[in-house]
């Protein structure tokens, strides 16, 4: 073969259509390989969710395939010292050494009790096998770990309630006028990242107005309309005087959209309960037409009042829009300046801009249907999510759309990610919307409320009865399980494609749970700060190396098909090489294992379920498959009898029919109710104090209120003043997950920008303080963490903040030009209960510095 | 007295809900008519509350608790309502799946 090559001979130059896996958004790809090298990577320009767009992540990806440094062999520690820095010692061992050490563990694990194996991994497309496996082993301890510490915490919970899907996005086919909070949808991040990077472009090239909120001048913003520069951890009280001018100063709001599809109607006691009817404890309302109160249902939702006060029997009754409306007040443009450091004027102009590009009262007509039309829309996502008040924080931007009428219907907010082919809301208990999903089992919807109980999984997602997950938890469920009355911890921890030690809370407390693992296994295909602390690590083959049947999919992933018209969508990755080394795919070594540890049988049940495969292909646990077998089955299930292995491995992708109008905007085809008066948070509040009292655990459960409020995170509160700047933390579209920090081309690509690995300043600040571009400074928090970096100053930065970019500041990385430059923004953060949302799980990543500068700039 | 009709179920435990029992398989006769709730009653009155907790959640099945059917998920059958047999012998499949991993 060499002398053919070195002769210059071409025996095989074929593409191969799989998917790309450097972000979670899992493009269509299709890759060149020529005579078994893999050499080029392009789109599929018919092919969903990128039609054949690849941003600077796929194109790149084939320095990752090949990287030199990647881990090519079983490893087993030979050195009982964990820590950050800490030398492994690594020894080479055969995959039967390994394969006979993990079966042991893990066999010793499920006889002491299958509750001490915990999971984790960002892998999506092998979720559902690793819920099965997990399902099979008996332990509820499977995570994504670091996911679920910034992000969605103030999205999940709050789409769930307002649409009973997972998230919520604009229409950008309708959109005029877009409020972007905290957030770069539709700037290469988030969910279906390429197909909605063209959705927005059109959007702007039609004509939408974008206006971005954000203390950054971020990707988002720089391509705006408008940015609008905001103090960190304040979008609340913006968002609440947005409200507050439409409407007790315009008087601009949807009051049709509120009657019928919210519960702005619904009684409310002076406890801040709902009045009931004693017959059967349904919601009162006041119908405004007969002059007397009526349950829910029996009043014609246009009768019912909205605002009034009413005494029945001696008690008082208000509707929660009249409590909201009130409440409304205390957020003065004036004030919410003070806080925001927004001026009130822009306040109210953009007040009256989202009232007028709402265009109250109006309809459109789509295939014979007649919709509100309300073209207009805010959203949010990490920026909104990473506070001690994120559930507030998010709640309070998604009742913006609501005020407007602008929830799943043609304009605004609709629903987006598990909202699958066959996905519709419903009405539940209180007539409030619930996630009407056959496939409710991929999601723990938080409303109604879950009961509050003795947490048993180490994520004391127990806890937590209004969240989606609560996987902040969960190593502080292993380093304190007295203080949660958890009667066992880990045993065996196995972890892929999560690098939790950079991305998840403050390193030192990461590491000191990690050490608490008697064993863990880490399956990576490169070295890095998590798998510093595995026992054993096995090579993990790269995306290119591996056969995985479903990876974009409608039932799990965000924004298949976001619009209307737009084609629901699978798509798998197909090994295009062969695995580097002894690389395997993670998922069959833990096939294997099951077998060996007898759990196939439940494996296979378990995962007909998680997966919901059609009778006819299920899995009979009676019989053995291979991992081509299962692929074929699980994809005709999905995508029918033409469409199994043999179809995916030609054609890569395939499509089932194009979403609905009835599936965007879902709003006039059921009844459930949105909450803008979150009665349903009191209970809940009152069963987690009860509950944490009784047990003496020590927790915070003053979020849990009706209306939303703007609530300080503790740096705003309790920094000393000389500690006078915010650092947030930047998006940088091509710097995402770690492992594109092992990426020489787009490390280089960081390099080359100039913004990536220095410190972002405000210009003027930076004079104040008497530092120039490029002088060395230092951060140093109030607990006395410091930090050396170079600055960059800016007009694009909010004057009392700082930018930390991405994941820098690396210390465990095969890219010498990455190790340990830039700040490592996770390790400014404080990482204990008290930073905790106690609603959401998240991690509040507000964090107050002083700066110093350490030398001038050469 | 009339007698009822009875079918035999065929009853699969996977996951957590496995070690609550204490066992992996076991049939029952359970009446032609009844629903997947009333299989449900019969086995917590069988093994106590604990197992009920783990099925249910708000008067429903519960999130993480996927059952089956004869091969079908019970919640596109009608959930707890969903008929346990046509008269001919069932299978059921009572599987505790860990949290949902969306999200992040």
């Amino acid at each position: 073969m060499l002398d053919r090559q070195a002769a210059g001979e071409i025996w095989e130059d074929v593409w191969v259509p799989t998917a790309c896996d450097m972000c979670y958004n899992v493009c269509s790809i299709r890759v060149h390989r020529i005579n078994g090298v893999a050499v080029k990577i392009e789109g599929i320009p018919e092919a969903p969710p990128n039609y054949g767009k690849l941003c600077a992540k796929g194109n790149a990806a084939l320095m990752n395939l090949y990287n030199a440094h990647r881990v090519t062999s079983p490893l087993l520690r030979t050195n009982s010292q964990k820590g950050i820095g800490v030398d492994p010692k690594w020894k080479q061992i055969s995959w039967d050494e390994a394969m006979n050490l993990l079966v042991e563990k893990l066999r010793a694990a499920r006889l002491k009790d299958p509750r001490t194996l915990v999971a984790a991994t960002f892998d999506r497309s092998s979720y559902f096998l690793l819920r099965a496996f997990m399902a099979a082993f008996g332990s509820p301890n499977v995570t994504n770990t670091a996911a679920g510490f910034f992000c969605g915490n103030g999205v999940h919970p709050v789409a769930f309630t307002i649409t009973g899907s997972n998230d919520v996005h604009p229409d950008l086919g309708l959109c005029n006028y877009l409020l972007i909070f905290g957030s770069s949808h539709g700037f290469v991040a988030q969910q279906n990242a390429m197909g909605l990077a063209r959705e927005m472009a059109k959007a702007r090239m039609r004509g939408m107005k974008l206006i971005v909120v954000d203390p950054v001048c971020s990707h988002a913003a720089s391509k705006a309309d408008e940015w609008i520069p905001i103090r960190p951890g304040t979008d609340t009280a913006f968002a609440l005087s947005l409200m507050n001018v439409l409407v007790n100063e315009l008087g601009r709001y949807d009051a049709a959209y509120l009657k019928q599809y919210t519960n702005s109607t619904y009684l409310v006691r002076p406890d801040g309960h709902y009045l009931r009817d004693p017959k059967d404890g349904t919601p009162m309302v006041w119908d405004a037409l007969n002059g007397c109160a009526g349950a829910l249902g029996a009043v014609e939702f246009k009768d019912a009042a909205l605002e009034g006060i009413f005494q029945l029997e001696g008690v008082k009754a208000t509707p929660a829009f009249q409590l909201f409306k009130e409440h409304l007040l205390s957020y003065a443009p004036e004030k919410a300046a003070e806080i925001t450091t927004i001026p009130a004027t822009t306040i109210r102009r953009v007040a009256s801009e989202l009232a007028e590009a709402a265009r109250l009262g109006s309809t459109i007509n789509l295939e014979g249907h007649e919709f509100p039309f309300r073209p207009a829309a805010a959203c949010w996502y990490r920026g909104i999510s990473a506070h001690k008040h994120g559930m507030l924080n998010g709640m309070s931007i998604a009742h913006i759309n609501l005020l407007l009428g602008a929830v799943d219907v043609p304009g605004g907010l609709i629903n987006s990610a598990a909202a699958g082919p066959n996905w519709g809301p419903k009405e539940g208990r209180d007539g409030l919307l619930v996630a009407g999903n056959p496939y409710t089992n991929t999601h723990m919807s938080p409303v109604p409320p879950r009961k509050v109980k003795q947490p048993e999984s180490l994520e004391l997602v127990e806890l937590f009865p209004v969240s989606v997950y609560a996987r902040t938890m969960l190593w502080l469920g292993v380093l304190y399980p007295e203080k949660f009355g958890l009667t066992y911890g880990p045993e065996v921890f196995i972890q892929c494609r999560t690098n939790l030690m950079a991305t998840a809370g403050d390193p030192e407390v990461m590491g000191e749970a990690l050490k608490r693992v008697p064993f863990m296994v880490s399956f990576a295909d490169h070295h890095n700060e998590t798998t510093e602390f595995a026992d054993l690590l096995l090579p993990d083959s790269h995306a290119l190396e591996r056969l995985v049947p479903v990876v974009f999919n409608p039932y799990i992933h965000y924004n298949n098909a976001p619009l209307p018209d737009d084609d629901w969508c699978f798509n798998f990755q197909q090994p295009v090489v062969k695995p580097m080394g002894q690389a395997r795919y993670w998922m069959e070594v833990l096939l294997e294992a099951a077998e060996r540890l007898d759990l196939l049988p439940d494996l296979y049940t378990a995962f007909n379920a998680a997966a919901h495969l059609e009778v006819d292909v299920r899995l009979d646990p009676s019989r053995k498959y291979t991992w081509e077998e299962i692929c074929d089955r699980w994809l005709k299930s999905y995508c029918g009898e033409e469409h199994g292995l043999n179809y995916f491995q030609e054609h890569g992708y395939c499509k089932l029919g194009k979403r609905t109008v009835e599936q965007s905007y879902p709003r006039i085809f059921h009844k459930g109710r949105i909450p803008l008066y979150l009665e349903h948070f009191i209970g809940a509040g009152e069963d987690v104090k009860q509950f944490t009292e009784k047990h003496n655990i020590p927790w915070d459960t003053a979020d849990y209120i009706p209306l939303t409020e703007w609530r300080p995170c503790p740096a705003q509160t309790e920094s000393p003043a000389e500690y006078d700047l915010f650092v947030v933390n930047q998006k940088v579209p091509f710097l995402t997950l770690t492992i594109t920090g092992e990426n020489p081309w787009l490390v280089e690509l960081a390099h080359r920008s100039g913004k990536v690995f220095n410190v972002g300043m405000n210009a003027a600040t930076g004079r104040g303080k008497g530092i120039v571009e490029g002088d060395e400074i230092e951060l140093e928090t109030p607990s006395g963490k410091k930090f050396r970096a170079i600055a960059r100053l800016t007009e694009g930065i909010h004057p009392e903040c700082l930018a930390v970019p991405a994941i820098l500041g690396r210390w465990v990385t095969s890219n010498d030009s990455a190790r340990g430059k830039g700040v490592h923004f996770n390790s400014l953060l404080e990482y204990n209960v008290d930073r905790l949302d106690t609603l959401s799980s998240a991690l509040d990543a507000c964090v107050k510095v002083k700066v110093r500068r350490v030398s001038r700039a050469h | 007295m009339t007698l009822l009709p009875v079918v035999e179920v065929k009853i699969t435990f996977v996951g957590l809900i496995q070690r609550l029992v204490g066992r992996r398989e076991e049939a029952v006769l359970v009446p032609e008519e009844t629903t997947l709730g009333g299989l449900i009653e019969k086995l917590v009155a069988r093994y106590g509350q604990e197992l009920g907790e783990r099925l249910l959640e708000n008067g429903d099945l519960a999130a993480h608790a996927a059952v089956l059917i004869n091969g079908r998920n019970a919640m596109t059958q009608g959930g707890l309502q969903a008929k346990l047999s046509d008269g001919s012998e069932s299978q059921v499949e009572i599987v505790v799946l860990g949290p949902p991993l969306m999200g992040g």
